[in-house]
């Protein structure tokens, strides 16, 4: 990893993408702290779970822009550049307990491994080495048929999941639907019918509500069979409603 | 002011000099599956005991005579149910009502309104004299409470299918209408938040609330008159 050269317009660069992280990190911390602070002080019974699904969802969304501004291209590359540890001491530094809310004293030997690094530990390494050697040994054929094994039962389960979900939806439905005592819309055309005269004017002949259905089915049945004979118009009357499905004279011959 | 809130009919109003002229009023629907549970629910939470109720209301309106002037509307709202043998039929009501204040602000809608006791005969004639014209008439059956000063209603609405003839009747739809109304003099704002108050409570079995109808009335395919 090359350290780019510090040219004034990319030291500019990077200062404002560190200030704008330091600052996207300090909202993220205000939010999960706030969450914390709640969840020790406040009375149990005044903690829904609305609010606190609210709260989880708006620190996984300053999560999500943080990252899609780390990833962002017009932010400096942060990786290409080193951060060393110039100088190591074991007495307490009262400038970095500030900077850091107490919450690291000193900048000795002990910490400055876990806070700067970059490559799991190295037993955990290892483990991933030998893992991997493992990985490469195992013969493609094996491997390929427990891949296709592994994906028949995801796609199983997931299948399973999906069935089950749409059960569940299904019967939220049916439970929202059954708890409805009222429509809306019978509520506004009642009110408009009594405070307006809707639908019950003097004007307004009744008959013309009731009308259209009884006018507009015999045109359908006409236009639907070009040539009825007697005989056909019998098998109409006999068998009004399956008129569109099974009425065999309805076929072209 | 409560003594005046209280008072039984509008003659004792006036007697004192004080007339309810304010109509704080919300309005929901119910389906009638589910009516028979509200009822219950209102028996509970009411003062005194439901009564039954069959009305027929007769609307009239007297076009506004200059240009933009508004329409007066008045209906006559009398009883159907028979007389106990002995007793004499109540007069018959005349309710003068104008537009509901547009204030949205307010938790409930308000309008001027003016009840009063007429003779059925009579008045109907005097208000041809005067101008007036036939507009709707629905009949309306159902129960009536009473919550303090609020008068809440459920009534199933119907249409009368032959003028005037108020034996052949339909009902209008699968509902019955639930009003909260509650007449007061002017300057008992307060009232509102009480009717409102007791409307929410019987949520979220019934949603009682202002209507905004004039939109309704006033969009394509649902005028008065579509022969106009």
């Amino acid at each position: 990893m090359a350290a780019p050269a510090h040219g004034g317009k990319e030291e500019r660069q990077l200062q404002t993408s560190i200030d704008i992280l330091v600052q996207r990190v300090a909202e993220l911390r205000n939010k999960i702290e706030g969450l914390i602070l709640r969840l020790e002080r406040e009375p149990p019974e005044s903690l829904n779970w609305p609010s606190f699904l609210d709260n989880f969802a708006i620190i996984s969304s300053q999560i999500n822009t943080l990252t899609r501004f780390i990833k962002n291209e017009k932010t400096i590359q942060l990786k290409s550049y080193e951060l060393l540890p110039l100088s190591l001491n074991p007495n307490i530094d009262e400038n970095l307990r500030k900077l850091t809310n107490g919450r690291v004293h000193t900048f000795n030997h002990e910490l400055v491994p876990d806070y700067l690094r970059t490559k799991p530990e190295p037993e955990v390494e290892e483990r991933g080495n030998t893992l991997t050697a493992k990985a490469i040994t195992i013969n493609t054929d094996v491997v390929n048929k427990q891949m296709a094994s592994l994906n028949n039962a995801v796609h199983k389960i997931a299948e399973l999941i999906e069935h089950e979900r749409e059960r569940f939806e299904a019967d939220i439905n049916q439970r929202t639907q059954t708890a409805q005592s009222y429509r809306q819309k019978d509520t506004e055309e009642l009110v408009a019918s009594i405070m307006y005269g809707k639908g019950i004017s003097a004007n307004r002949a009744v008959s013309q509500v009731t009308q259209p259905p009884q006018v507009s089915q015999p045109q359908t049945m006409q236009n639907q069979i070009p040539n009825p004979s007697n005989a056909h118009m019998y098998q109409q009357k006999a068998i009004k409603t399956n008129i569109r499905g099974s009425n065999p004279y309805n076929r072209p011959q | 002011m409560e003594q005046f809130i209280s008072h039984k009919s509008n003659a004792e109003a006036m007697v004192k000099g004080v007339v309810p002229t304010q109509e704080y009023y919300l309005h929901g629907s119910i389906l009638d599956s589910n009516r028979e549970t509200l009822l219950y629910r209102l028996q509970g939470s009411c003062d005194g005991d439901q009564s039954k109720f069959l009305d027929h209301e007769q609307v009239f309106v007297l076009k506004g005579q200059a240009l933009n002037a508004p329409d007066v509307n008045v209906s006559i709202r009398k009883s159907l149910l028979p007389v106990p043998s002995g007793a004499v039929r109540n007069p018959c009501q005349m309710r003068y009502t104008n537009d509901p204040d547009s204030d949205r602000s307010k938790p409930t809608m308000v309008r001027t309104c003016l009840d009063i006791a007429v003779n059925e005969d009579q008045i109907l004639q005097y208000l041809k004299s005067l101008g007036f014209s036939f507009e709707y008439e629905f009949v309306s059956k159902g129960y009536v409470f009473r919550r303090g000063r609020t008068k809440i209603s459920v009534s199933k609405i119907h249409r009368v299918l032959v003028k005037g003839q108020t034996e052949k009747i339909e009902p209008l739809t699968e509902s019955n209408l639930i009003e909260f109304s509650c007449t007061a003099p002017a300057g008992t704002e307060h009232l509102q938040d009480e009717i409102k108050a007791y409307a929410d409570q019987l949520k979220p079995h019934v949603n009682i609330d202002k209507q905004d109808v004039k939109r309704l009335v006033s969009t394509p395919g649902f005028q008065n008159n579509p022969n106009a």
